[in-house]
């Protein structure tokens, strides 16, 4: 049965006996084509009945059909289009504006170029101020070219927004949590890629001027729009020497001849000369120093790295202040305890680390934690697939999501958005080039392409210009785009919900001798994330978690303590100190409790109060009695 | 930008916003050259005091020249380390300017004020710490969640807060004797060595109460971040002391933000409790990265010129044993691992064991210098030392008879009974019994806090002019290029070779293997001032990425041009500024000014 759920849906496994001298079975696989029609039919006589269905059920009861998908935000926003940096931001302000109640708006500071970089603070103000509850830090577009992460940050803004006090799961959520948001962590690289003429891959960094050929000028030999279409294309020339030949039936192809091969007789040969610009310096070299800086997403000092191992680091750790910020922000919330950075493109949910040496970063329960929240992930993200940087993907050093999971100690992802597996939806997620064209040609209109055109090259003479343009291929299409959205923000609320709450479990209290009580309690978390993390713990990050009881001045006077193991394993491990404030350095563990055993002498039926606190936790409170409980 | 420009906008504004008290017409005069100090802001201090760099140059010595820094008050245990930078610029303008003519040296006297002159607001007592004091509220070391609860207290009111030792801790008392006091001296305290079976007796704490409660003693106090452990070469993750992240501090951003604004800064000398002159560092080994040198390593191809300057300094200063520690997170690691220039270290003042006794320098000592006498004494004035006798180094005072512990501890408290027995302060306080309401019975002692650490006052001008004929031969080693041969000879009817060379002078490349290999700065490149369609071979830029001690770099091209006509060949280099050079075809050559 194994092998046959693994095959492809439009085969089907047929057993024969065996030739052989053996007379072993076989399977063999075909095409099952009488199959699929039949199932085709049966699909379409069930698709009609569900319409008939959904129609009848709309009739009968109107508003309760309307219910539940009917959630008008009091901000309307398109989300089948692409909002420049100054746009995105007045939506953030339009939907601050509009819900007072919930989102309070903080600027963290100004990006290289002075555009304002605002966060977006979702808490429900009647359930406590946003530090005492558990936080999850989502942002995006640091590569300012990954356009559509920040339509998922805003998309997420307004989901919320529009769903608190209407949806009863995401109000529950949001009651019980912080969302901080920045739309985009890139607004100059943001704003470029909007504003002027880009390849289908540039306005990555921020613009920081550098000299990246070190030729003591800056900047000065940038790619060029020579067509002037708006787009960096690229250049080919007609060249007897090429290497690349067009196809015959669709000239927008270029391959590339085999080393064993060579272009037949009479056909052309053509080379490649890179993305459409002139050498604007004339010292031999083609668009090598342009506007572009810093990879903002190697520039966190998390084993940030010189740019001679790590390129586009930066001059040094945070030298960009747009990481700086948020930087000092997360630092000053020690309740971010979930982070998501969204980039562009493959389909993937990333955790760190970025570098082998860094592994024993990771330790057994936060892999736990990373490994289940990858497995629904990829679940709710299809053509995603969860993966750790270093090991399936490259090596980083200083990633934001490093800093955010090796040096808060939060758990922290980052996706990279759109697969182009989801233009046809099938298992195929490596298209053919001839596969490309239809969805290019069929679903995209020729949008992502600019037509091959002649132009006199000043240094090349005559060549063509033309292909692929910048919203050919990291770009989620517009009309996916709410769907993009919508899936990652889903993913988020998931990450969201699995953030530490605790809630006080069972309490033993049994009287001893004269006025002494053992008073045995418990604390358990309900989430999947423990209160402390396992790096929080070995490397100290972070206040640990306290329990206290007795508060100050109460008539109980608190004796000793000991920390339990289990309610059936119940070794004790002696509390030396304070044992009215109890440190717990080890948290309590995600789906797991923690045990403590007091012994305190007070009156009979006096009242006890006791708390748990956590920097990632709502913290809790309660009043023991000293009054014995029922035996167990 | 010319040679002999107009210095630029952004200097002459910190010129005029800040002190610049050149010293003029009255100023000691080396030729027609003039020897020049002003001064502008590197940075505020976290709490909010200025941290000036001082730059001190020839007059008409280019903004882009060769220049060194000189850093020092980086650690509170080295704050005379400040002194001896003012005595060092006191004693190059005095005696060592015509090495100006080498390069620039930029002074950074205090890069610490906060660690070393503390906080006013919150006054703590004396301490041996290497970190900068921070403000209430800010530090929770146990990460108990109260902040600064539990520092190290001056429990006696001597005003400081030392050591505490309690023999045979009680059972409960949440201590555990691991130490032993030294047979030979009961003073010095060590480890017991247990694989000797050696029963520990005392445990060992810093002068403090257990105010909160936990257990811990002097655990949480006001000790912020080493500002000489807060750069990110090997910066130390998860160490409180090295920052929450590298470059938190004002002071080392300020410093490293200045750094790296100065393409032309050769070298970093860094006056710090850690060596790396005497303990030359060794070569080859990387880290996990396999492209940055492993912590204290260099790279093989420097580690020449680090033999050469060690042996120099070592000849200079007659030390032949230094502390020194890992360079992780320091400034002196981050100097050359990331910015790639050269990059020494010393605590300038050692125990006088630590040097050799050399008669010879004595005598050196004796020769006057021929010097003008009707200088200005304005800035040497204060830091003269008021008898020239009073060097211990000629007074040969502390080589007492050798320690009685052939240990670091035991050495320095036989330097500190050599001092006591020449009626100087003791270096060590000596156990005292005292109450302790926590413990009862521990006796409290201890080294001074900087002690074993600090340049002591009566040494700082003998150090300051040891310093100086140090500094004045690293200018004198530095790199420079001088302009050779530029010639134009004809090959045909209106062709012509050009050639040109740049010959490295000093005794050190102009760049480090590092600095060629961090790839930071543009190359060592000559250009030829001509359209690039007149080039018929060559390319119109000649370059490397550094010239070696000796060694040149060359520039020759094949051209078109017209007789009698003039070609400029320019010669830029990061670290050694710019030359040019005018050719003319046909013509006799012409040099160009340096």
């Amino acid at each position: 049965m194994r092998s046959q759920s693994n095959l492809d849906s439009k085969q089907s496994i047929v057993r024969t006996s065996g030739q052989g001298t053996h007379g072993n079975y076989q399977w063999l696989v075909r095409p099952n084509r009488d199959r699929r029609a039949t199932g085709n039919d049966r699909v379409s006589f069930g698709r009609m009945a569900k319409v008939w269905i959904t129609v009848m059920a709309a009739a009968l009861s109107c508003t309760r059909a309307r219910a539940q998908p009917d959630m008008p935000s009091k901000v309307p926003i398109a989300f089948d289009r692409y909002y420049d940096h100054a746009q995105l931001n007045a939506h953030v302000r339009a939907i601050a504006a509009a819900y007072p109640e919930l989102v309070t708006i903080k600027s963290i500071g100004k990006s290289g170029e002075g555009r304002e970089m605002l966060v977006a603070i979702v808490n429900s103000g009647k359930t406590g101020v946003d530090t005492t509850k558990p936080a999850m830090w989502i942002d995006g577009n640091i590569h300012g070219n990954e356009v559509q992460a920040g339509e998922v940050v805003l998309y997420t803004l307004w989901y919320l927004t529009k769903a608190y006090s209407v949806n009863e799961k995401l109000t529950k959520l949001v009651d019980s949590t912080v969302f901080y948001l920045l739309v985009c962590e890139n607004p100059d690289g943001r704003q470029y890629w909007f504003d002027h003429a880009n390849t289908p891959h540039s306005s990555r960094q921020n613009q920081r001027h550098i000299d990246h050929d070190l030729d003591g000028q800056i900047g000065e030999d940038p790619p060029d729009d020579l067509d002037g279409d708006g787009q960096i294309t690229q250049m080919w020339k007609d060249d007897p020497n090429g290497r690349w030949v067009r196809s015959q039936t669709d000239d927008r192809v270029f391959t590339r001849l085999r080393d064993d091969q060579q272009a037949g007789p009479g056909v052309k040969t053509y080379t490649f000369l890179g993305e459409e610009g002139i050498d604007n310096d004339e010292d031999g070299h083609i668009n090598e120093d342009g506007p572009w800086g810093d990879d903002m997403n190697r520039n966190w000092p998390c084993d940030w790295q010189p740019t001679h191992i790590q390129g586009g680091a930066g001059p040094y750790p945070l030298s960009a202040p747009e990481p700086r910020q948020i930087v000092e922000f997360a630092l000053a919330h020690p309740n971010i305890a979930a982070a998501q950075s969204y980039h562009n493109a493959g389909g993937m949910i990333l955790r760190g680390p970025g570098a082998a040496y860094r592994d024993r970063l990771y330790g057994g329960e936060d892999v736990r934690v990373y490994d289940e929240m990858q497995r629904i992930g990829e679940q709710l993200l299809p053509y995603y697939r969860g993966m750790v940087l270093y090991r399936d993907l490259y090596g980083v050093h200083g990633g934001e999501i490093n800093w955010f999971g090796e040096s808060l100690g939060a758990y922290a992802f980052t996706n990279e958005l759109w697969n182009e597996g989801k233009y046809f939806q099938r298992e195929n997620t490596n298209p053919s080039e001839e596969q490309r064209w239809l969805w290019r040609d069929k679903l995209a209109f020729g949008q992502v392409f600019s037509p091959y055109k002649e132009f006199d090259h000043p240094q090349f003479g005559k060549i063509l210009i033309g292909g692929l343009n910048k919203w050919s291929s990291r770009v989620t299409p517009t009309f996916m785009l709410e769907e993009e959205c919508h899936r990652n923000f889903a993913f988020t609320m998931y990450h969201a919900e699995q953030m530490p709450m605790i809630e006080w479990g069972r309490l033993d209290v049994k009287k001893k001798a004269g006025s002494l009580w053992e008073v045995t309690a418990e604390v358990r978390n309900t989430h999947l994330m423990p209160t402390r993390s396992a790096i929080q713990q070995r490397d100290r990050i972070g206040r640990v978690d306290l329990w206290e009881i007795g508060g100050s001045g109460g008539v109980a006077k608190i004796v000793a303590a000991a920390k339990v193991d289990g309610w059936y394993d119940f070794y004790t491990h002696e509390v030396l100190h304070e044992p009215g404030r109890i440190q717990m350095g080890e948290g309590v563990p995600g789906r797991g409790g923690r045990i403590v055993r007091w012994f305190i002498e007070g009156p009979e039926g006096a009242s006890v109060p006791m708390s748990y606190s956590s920097e990632r936790a709502r913290k809790i409170e309660r009043t023991v009695e000293l009054r014995e409980t029922e035996k167990r | 930008m010319t040679n002999f420009g107009p210095p630029t906008l952004c200097a002459t504004l910190a010129a005029l916003a800040f002190t610049n008290y050149a010293i003029g017409d009255s100023g000691p005069r080396f030729g027609d050259e003039e020897i020049r100090i002003s001064e502008e802001q590197l940075a505020s201090s976290s709490m909010g005091r200025g941290i000036p760099i001082k730059r001190l140059h020839r007059l008409g010595s280019p903004e882009d020249g060769p220049a060194w820094v000189v850093v020092a008050g980086m650690d509170p245990r080295h704050g005379g380390s400040s002194a001896v930078a003012e005595g060092l610029a006191a004693a190059l303008v005095k005696d060592h300017g015509a090495a100006l003519a080498h390069g620039d040296v930029y002074l950074v006297p205090r890069l610490n004020p906060d660690g070393i002159e503390g906080d006013r607001d919150n006054v703590q007592p004396k301490r041996e710490t290497s970190r900068k004091q921070a403000k209430p509220g800010t530090i929770d070391a146990d990460r108990d969640g109260r902040f600064n609860e539990d520092p190290p207290v001056d429990l006696d009111g001597d005003g400081r807060a030392l050591m505490m030792r309690v023999k045979d801790p009680a059972p409960g008392s949440g201590l555990t004797a691991e130490w032993v006091a030294e047979p030979g001296d009961p003073r010095v305290m060590r480890k017991a060595d247990r694989a000797k079976g050696e029963r520990p007796l005392y445990a060992l704490l810093p002068e403090s109460r257990d105010a909160d409660g936990d257990g811990l003693f002097g655990e949480d106090g006001f000790d912020g971040v080493e500002v000489d452990r807060n750069f990110p070469y090997h910066w130390q993750e998860f160490h409180d002391e090295a920052g929450r992240v590298p470059l938190s501090e004002p002071e080392s951003r300020g410093l490293a933000a200045w750094l790296l604004a100065h393409p032309n800064v050769v070298g970093v000398l860094v006056y710090a409790p850690a060596d790396n002159l005497v303990n030359v560092p060794p070569g080859g080994k990387m880290d996990e990265t396999g492209e940055a040198p492993a912590t204290n390593h260099v790279l093989d191809a420097d580690r020449g010129v680090f033999e050469h300057v060690g042996g120099k300094f070592k000849e200079i200063t007659h030390q032949k044993e230094a502390p020194t520690r890992d360079n992780e997170g320091t400034l002196q690691g981050w100097a050359y691992a990331q910015l790639g220039v050269w990059s020494f270290s010393t605590p300038l003042w050692v125990r006088p064991d630590q040097m050799k006794s050399d008669e010879k320098k004595e005598e050196k000592k004796e020769e006057p210098k021929d010097k003008p006498k009707d200088e200005p004494a304005k800035v040497d004035e204060a830091k003269k030392p008021d008898k020239p006798a009073e060097s211990p180094i000629s007074e040969k005072p502390a080589l007492p008879k050798p320690a009685k512990i052939d240990s670091d501890e035991g050495k320095w408290i036989s330097y500190s009974d050599a001092l006591v027995e020449q009626g100087k302060p003791s270096g060590f306080v000596d156990w005292k019994p005292f109450k302790h309401p926590q413990l009862g019975d521990v006796e409290i002692g201890g080294f001074e806090p900087g002690f074993r650490t600090d340049v002591p006052p009566a040494e700082v001008a003998r150090l300051a002019e040891e310093q100086a004929k140090f500094v004045t031969d690293l200018l004198e080693r530095t790199a420079r290029l001088t302009v050779r041969g530029a010639r134009a000879d004809r090959l045909g009817d209106g062709v012509w070779r050009v050639n040109v060379e740049a010959v490295n002078e000093g005794k050190m490349p102009t760049r480090t293997g590092m600095g060629v290999k961090v790839h930071r700065l543009p190359p060592t490149r000559w250009t030829i001032g001509v359209e690039r369609k007149q080039i018929i071979a060559g390319d119109r830029v000649a370059r490397a990425d550094s010239v070696s001690a000796g060694g040149a770099l060359s520039g020759s091209w094949t051209i078109t041009g017209d007789e009698g006509a003039h070609v400029k060949l320019t010669l830029q280099s990061p670290e050694c500024g710019e030359q040019e050079v005018d050719v003319v075809l046909g013509g006799e050559k012409k040099e160009g000014k340096p």
